[in-house]
């Protein structure tokens, strides 16, 4: 049971760039996905999500942290990557996947 | 037989640059932007300031390491000149260099600058010293940074405390969200969007159990004073000037890092310092009198344990009182009421002096949209090293009536 | 005698799996698999040649007198300084004393064996006493071809002496012919070879062979006279093809050790016979040799003082502390071979002072810190003021030795930010045992297995290279041991931290599993135990003594007692002992019992009486001192223990079934007592396998029933989590349930005037003795309502329609009219009655003198206090409420004085 909240154009974006960690620079990370595990077992989510806009489905998996991230019961992990706008504003929904590969869809408000 | 510095000294002007990444300006402009609204403030004329103190600390960049710049970028007129530093509380250092000209009576009129232009090193964080640090200390010393240094202060208090890492990555992160609501409404600070609780904790961690949001981040700035005796002020004019309360530091001795006691969790020497700047101040219950604080949030952490440290909250008890809302702007002491070091960067010479700005403007009514009720004190904590070897300095600002 | 008197070993803990440099190059080199069997090892990032020989020699003079070493021989072709003595900075980092000469034996792979040959000659000729002689290499190759599959990292360490020698050295025998299987030039980083055809056929195929021959000449032996044949030679085959040809047999040829760590070059005839010397037995003879532009070949004999000597890491321990790796990526960055973008923050500048350097040696190389003499104080680094803020003397300290003290890990931190080769960078406060602490760089671990409180061992690592100037920096790292880390205590753990347990029989069984179990969770136990047998007879101190000793062990808190419960003055003893140890007392275990099996017809007074006192009068002498402090806490658990024997019966134990089921008893009202300042008691029934049950269980049960599976039920009724009192639970075999004693509903015979027949009782028997719809009665009061309640008039409701209008208030106000003054001679009560809900307020009703007085408010010291909804008080009075039915269900509660309240019908008549 997954809550999944996008945040378009997100206040970290600037932060992220700003503040510089670890070496490798993060920037143009636009698109925040915070996560929230509200079931009783822990969930491993891959870094990747399906964006549908219409019958057309565009892959991401470039997001970072990279990798499996396992969420325990009430915790809450945030992906970052670089989102399209106008690819954004055309879509519906996006699906996260766990370990199993159970689909867990978040509709675009 | 010393009487300490309470209302000795006023603040008659102050002026602080927008922090940010300033690719446009150097130091040197960064100084004068600082400097014109400082002098505007004060309503004087440049000639009347006799002695000057330049707060900075990295020397490799900035200005380098000499005092000259000072005077040759803001064309002081052949006035002694200092340049001081002291880790990341050079700023208060600065600041104390021209307090104390005036109270000795040495000079009427004296100017204290902040300036820190860390945005041309090419990297983000500070800068690693290597064997510039001292030929000796970088034989032995670990490769730390300060991310990693002041982290474990967290794993230290969690265990003594007993609270769950859960809870205290919570109240750290209120911490963070706090400072970022205040700074949002602060045309000076560089970070102005608000952030949620969970935003922060869902953040990638630079150094265990700090995350991205924990850490402050590097900026240029400059933010400078200009100070006189009580007697002066008001022979200027000033009916209640801002006065100087309270202004101490304390120094690691060396026991924190090689004798058997110190546990890790908290800063001996703020401890020490605030408890002689109360007493300097007359201050006799500091959660009852201090109105607002700035502490030195370098790391959300650090400002959860100063807030004990500075004897507000209770040993253990930060976390809780940090949750329940009593530092935000509308609790009970508004701590980081322009944004801090979250919103603003930490140049590094410039801090201790943009903490005093902001609560100078409180105490003149002037902080626009972040104005405070009635503020008595107002308290600056200007922390630089880290939790193994520090130096603390503490002022206490406020009307003089 | 001359020979070895120790030695040492070092291989690196890095291990590459060489597969996986087939997978990344074998698509250049097709060929390397055919060698890509096991691992190789490899120096971590902040390893070299110096580092390892640290390490090596370190372990050859664990516990030896240090000072006694004059001379020190490091051998290698990889020294970091051409020109700087490197044996010099070795014994700087062992502390040895300055008189004492030192060499680099160089240029050759054979220099450590030369070099041992040159320390026996030392000794022999008495200039010397004791040379360390240290090997070690960490070879460049270039990628993707056999030497980088056949080479690896390490070092070993050999002390030469005389007297009390465990190898003794009977010979040598060298051979020197400029034969070039490889080069390196002064100014290059790789070996240059030539064909491995010629190397295998005229280098170790006929240098070898001479050297041993001409030593077997020399000597008058022959390869009979050899048990161990040591020699490095990576060509697996012809290993074996010299051997063969030298005559000695496939079990006396010492593994090249190709498949766990490659061939450490000048190392590797010292690691190959340290590891022979760690497996030898007294009276082997080795033949060790070392190949390299010639051949060295030297023999020993093992000595019996081989059996002797301290433990050490040596070899083989070296390469069972290993950590896999198949990254090929990280070998080659380790080393330098490829060149990632470090970034602008690490061009921090790197020069170092000489003058610097020179004054702090001992410091910054040898770990070597101060003690003052003023205050005693243990401390890094030694300073000319000492650090003990209460001490500050001035020049007092002497120099005091850090790098073999153990530490522990006080905080640390993996750091993402910190300029890396193998981020996270992790670093972190060592406090040392005895005094002294520093902020160090840890090493050779993981983020995941490095925890507050783990042991450390200290390591001389190289801290930095400078490139500009050709400079190596060494300082001392933290080595976090492997180990197993303690678990985090769950959110939700039930804890008994800052509580005190008391366990009677606490030295075998059930008892001792109760008191580790309640340890481990944070209680601090007394252990209770008279350590007797099994019937009672006889008594001890070991049994108690050593549960203690256990909860010890794992981190907790314990005393021990050895008073018997049998006795008023040994139950007081046994809670004095809690309460001089640790302040308090909150839980109580009574479950020190004995057995004294006999049918009754056979069972004496004696031992009808010995069970009892045990287990019945013991629960009393303990319980009883204990129960006073728990009140005064307001916060108590006791547990009985009593026996499905008991509850249920089993022949030829009438006085362990008496006793057990008496504490039921006990329990019964003692719960009542103890509700008030939440004391609460329970019984457990065990099924499980102690002595005591030893006879009774068939045997494969037996093993079954551990006593571990009654613990956790046990130790739940003794938490806070637990809001049970009063409350029988059977345990065995990990299986819970509840045991309860249930009364029937039972019938009046007759109405109450007439006495009943036996008829009468017969024809109802069924009634009687039926337990349908059956319930339990939480105190004797309670037990008698259906008595009373069978007999009870009638409750008529009062006139139609004034149910809906009837209040409290209306109650109370009507209640002097409903009062039966002449039921209330000699009565002098007063009732509190506290109604609940929105009608609801407190009444006083006060009896006394054959008047009734009622009044609002509430009494300071009622008689006996009811609580009651004010709708369920109005349906009580009006008789559609039963009162037993309210008592037993909740609804009514009764506190003070129960008795009494049954006055109250008598009382008042509505």
């Amino acid at each position: 049971m997954l809550r999944i909240r996008p945040i378009m154009n997100s206040a970290v974006e600037e932060i992220f760039a700003f503040k510089v960690c670890c070496g490798p620079k993060a920037f143009d990370q636009n698109l925040e996905i915070l996560i929230t595990n509200e079931g009783d077992l822990p969930v491993e989510v891959q870094s990747r999500f399906d964006l549908r806009s219409g019958s057309q489905i565009h892959r991401f998996d470039t997001l970072m942290p990279h990798g499996l991230q396992r969420i325990e019961p009430g915790r809450v992990i945030a992906f970052y990557c670089n989102m399209d706008e106008v690819l954004w504003e055309k879509s519906e929904e996006l699906i996260f996947y766990d370990r199993e590969g159970n689909a867990y869809p978040a509709r675009i408000t | 037989m010393a009487t300490g510095i309470r209302d000795k000294v006023a603040i008659i002007g102050m002026g602080c640059t927008r922090f940010g990444e300033r690719w446009e300006d150097g130091a040197e402009e960064l100084m004068v932007e600082a400097f014109t609204e400082c002098i505007d403030d004060a309503g004087i004329d440049p000639k009347e300031i006799e002695a000057a103190w330049l707060g900075t600390c990295i020397d490799e960049i900035n200005v380098g390491k000499a005092a000259v710049p000072l005077s040759t970028t803001l064309r002081l007129p052949f006035i002694p000149v200092t340049r001081v530093e002291n880790y990341c509380a050079s700023g208060t250092e600065s600041f104390r260099g021209a307090v104390y000209a005036v109270a000795s009576g040495a000079y009427d009129i004296a100017l204290a600058m902040g300036v820190e232009k860390l945005k041309d090193t090419g990297y983000g964080g500070l800068p690693s010293g290597g064997s510039s640090s001292g030929s000796f200390i970088w034989l032995w010393w670990p490769n730390l940074t300060a991310p990693g240094s002041f982290a474990q202060l967290a794993s230290a208090y969690a265990a003594k405390y007993g609270v769950p890492m859960e809870d205290l990555k919570r109240a750290m992160a209120q911490v963070s969200v706090k400072s970022h609501e205040n700074g949002a409404v602060n045309p000076k600070a560089h970070l102005r969007k608000r952030v949620s609780i969970e935003q922060v904790m869902a953040a990638p961690i630079i150094a265990y159990p700090l995350g991205l949001f924990d850490c402050c981040g590097v900026s240029d700035g400059a933010a400078c004073a200009i100070v006189t005796t009580v007697e002066r002020a008001k022979d200027m004019g000033i009916k209640n000037p801002v006065t100087v309360k309270a202004l101490q530091l304390a120094l690691s001795s060396g026991e924190e890092m090689a004798f058997n006691e110190w546990d890790g969790d908290h800063f001996i020497t703020t401890d020490k310092c605030s408890a002689k700047a109360y007493e300097e101040a007359g201050i006799k219950n500091p959660r009852e009198e201090i109105s607002m604080m700035e502490v030195h949030d370098c790391f959300s952490i650090t400002e959860l344990v100063t807030c004990e440290d500075l004897h507000i909250s209770e040993r253990g008890q930060a976390w809780k009182d940090i949750l329940d809302g009593f530092y935000n702007s509308d609790g009970k002491v508004p701590c980081q009421i322009d944004g801090g070091l979250k919103c603003f960067g930490h140049p590094i010479g410039a801090s201790g002096l943009r903490m005093l700005y902001e609560m100078y403007l409180q105490l003149l009514g002037r902080a626009g949209e972040r104005q405070l009720e009635n503020p008595r004190y107002g308290l600056t904590h200007n922390l630089g090293g880290f939790p193994a070897q520090n130096v603390c300095a503490i002022s206490i600002i406020g009307l003089l009536d | 005698m001359v020979g070895i008197t120790s030695y040492g070993g070092y291989i690196p803990r890095l291990r590459l799996n060489r597969m996986s440099i087939f997978q990344s190059m074998g698509w250049f080199a097709p060929a390397i698999v055919m060698v890509a069997q096991g691992e190789r090892s490899f120096c971590n990032w902040d390893e070299d040649s110096l580092t390892m020989a640290v390490s090596a020699s370190q372990d050859c003079l664990k516990g030896l007198d240090k000072q006694a070493v004059d001379g020190v021989y490091l051998c290698s072709t990889t020294l970091p300084f051409d020109d700087r003595l490197n044996a010099g900075i070795l014994k700087t980092a062992l502390n040895l004393k300055d008189n004492l000469a030192a060499a680099d034996f160089t240029s050759s792979l054979r220099a450590g064996t030369t070099a041992l040959i040159e320390a026996f000659s030392a000794v022999r000729s008495g200039d010397k006493k004791q040379i360390l002689v240290t090997a070690t290499d960490k070879r460049l190759t270039k990628m993707a071809y056999f030497y980088e599959m056949w080479f690896g990292d390490g070092a070993a360490s050999l002390l030469v002496g005389e007297g009390d020698v465990v190898a003794e050295f009977l010979g040598s025998y060298s051979v020197t012919r400029d034969f070039v299987d490889h080069y390196r030039g002064a100014d290059r980083k790789y070996d240059y070879v030539w064909e491995e055809r010629w190397v295998r056929d005229e280098g170790y195929g006929k240098l070898v062979p001479e050297a041993v021959n001409g030593l077997f000449e020399k000597l008058s032996i022959s390869m009979d006279d050899v048990d161990k044949f040591v020699f490095p030679c990576f060509f697996k085959a012809e290993h074996r093809k010299i051997a063969k040809k030298l005559g000695a047999s496939p079990e006396k040829v010492a593994d090249n050790l190709h498949e766990v760590c490659g061939e450490t070059g000048t190392a590797h005839p010292f690691v190959m016979f340290v590891k022979a010397l760690e497996e030898a037995q007294p009276g082997d003879r080795i033949l060790m040799a070392g190949f390299g532009q010639g051949c060295d070949a030297l023999y020993f004999r093992v000595t019996d003082a081989i059996k002797d000597l301290a433990p050490r890491q040596g070899v083989n321990g070296s390469l069972a502390n290993k950590k896999s790796t198949d990254n090929y990526m990280k070998f080659l960055k380790f080393r330098d071979l490829i060149d990632p973008e470090m970034g602008i923050r690490a061009e921090a500048p790197t020069q170092t002072a000489m003058t610097v350097l020179y004054r702090k040696r001992d410091m910054i190389l040898g770990l070597v810190g101060g003690r003052c003499t003023a205050c005693d104080t243990v401390q890094f680094p030694r300073t000319r003021i000492c650090v003990n803020p209460r001490c500050k003397a001035v020049d007092t300290q002497v120099p005091h030795e850090f790098s073999e003290t153990p530490g522990r890990v006080k905080t640390f931190t993996g750091d993402m930010l910190a300029v890396s080769v193998d981020p996270p960078h992790i670093y972190g406060m060592i406090q040392f045992e005895g005094g002294g602490r520093f902020l160090a760089d840890f090493t050779d671990c993981e983020l995941d297995d490095v925890w507050v409180g783990q042991p450390v061992r200290m390591s001389f690592r190289r801290r930095y290279v400078d490139e500009q100037r050709g400079f190596s920096g060494y300082f001392w790292k933290a080595i976090p041991l492997p180990g197993e880390k303690p678990k985090a205590a769950a959110a939700d753990e039930i804890r008994f931290d800052g509580k005190v347990a008391v366990v009677t029989g606490a030295g075998a069984g059930l008892g001792k599993v109760y008191a580790l179990d309640l340890a481990r969770r944070g209680a601090k136990v007394v252990v209770n135990d008279l350590g007797g047998a099994r019937d009672g007879t006889g008594a001890g101190t070991a049994a108690a003594d050593k549960v203690v000793e256990e909860i010890k062990a794992l981190g907790g808190e314990a005393v021990a007692s050895y008073d018997s419960v049998a006795t008023p003055e040994g139950g007081r003893a046994i809670v004095d002992k809690a309460l001089e140890a640790f302040g308090r007392v909150d839980i109580v275990i009574n479950n020190a019992g004995i057995l004294r099996d006999k049918s009754l017809v056979k069972m004496e007074p004696e031992n009808w009486d010995a069970v009892m006192d045990v287990h019945l009068h013991g629960a009393y002498h303990v319980t009883r001192p204990a129960f006073i402090k728990m009140r005064e806490q307001g916060y108590g658990r006791i547990i009985f223990t009593t026996s499905a024997a008991g509850l249920y019966g089993n022949f030829g134990q009438t006085n362990y079934s008496a006793a057990k089921t008496g504490l039921v008893g006990f329990m019964n009202t003692l719960k009542l007592e103890g509700e008030k300042y939440d004391i609460k008691v329970n019984t457990v029934a065990p099924v499980a396998a102690t002595r005591l049950t030893e006879d009774v269980l068939p045997p494969d049960m037996f093993a079954k029933l551990k006593p571990e599976f009654v613990s956790p039920i046990v130790l739940y009724l003794c938490s806070d989590k637990c809001g049970e009192t009063g409350m029988i639970f059977n345990a065995g075999m990990g299986y819970f349930n509840r045991a309860a004693f249930v009364t029937g509903q039972g019938t009046a015979v007759g109405d109450g005037t007439t006495v009943p027949s036996l008829e009468e009782i017969h024809k109802n028997w069924d009634v009687i003795n039926s337990l349908e719809g059956g319930q339990e009665f939480p105190n004797v009061t309670a037990s008698m309502g259906p008595m009373l309640e069978a007999f009870a008039p009638k409750k008529e409701t009062p006139e139609g329609g004034r149910e809906g209008e009837l209040t409290p208030k209306a109650v109370f106000d009507g209640m002097a009219g409903a009062f039966q003054a002449e039921q209330a001679a000699g009565v002098d009560v007063v009732f509190q009655f506290d109604i609940s809900g929105a009608k609801g307020g407190n009444w006083t009703v006060t009896v006394r003198d054959g008047e009734c007085v009622v009044a609002e408010g509430s009494h300071e010291n009622p008689t006996t206090t009811i609580k009651i909804g004010d709708e369920d008080f109005v349906q009580l009075i009006t008789g559609q409420l039963n009162a037993m039915n309210a008592f037993t269900t909740g609804k009514l509660k009764v506190e003070g004085d129960m008795m009494k309240s049954q006055l109250i019908g008598k009382l008042f008549k509505f």
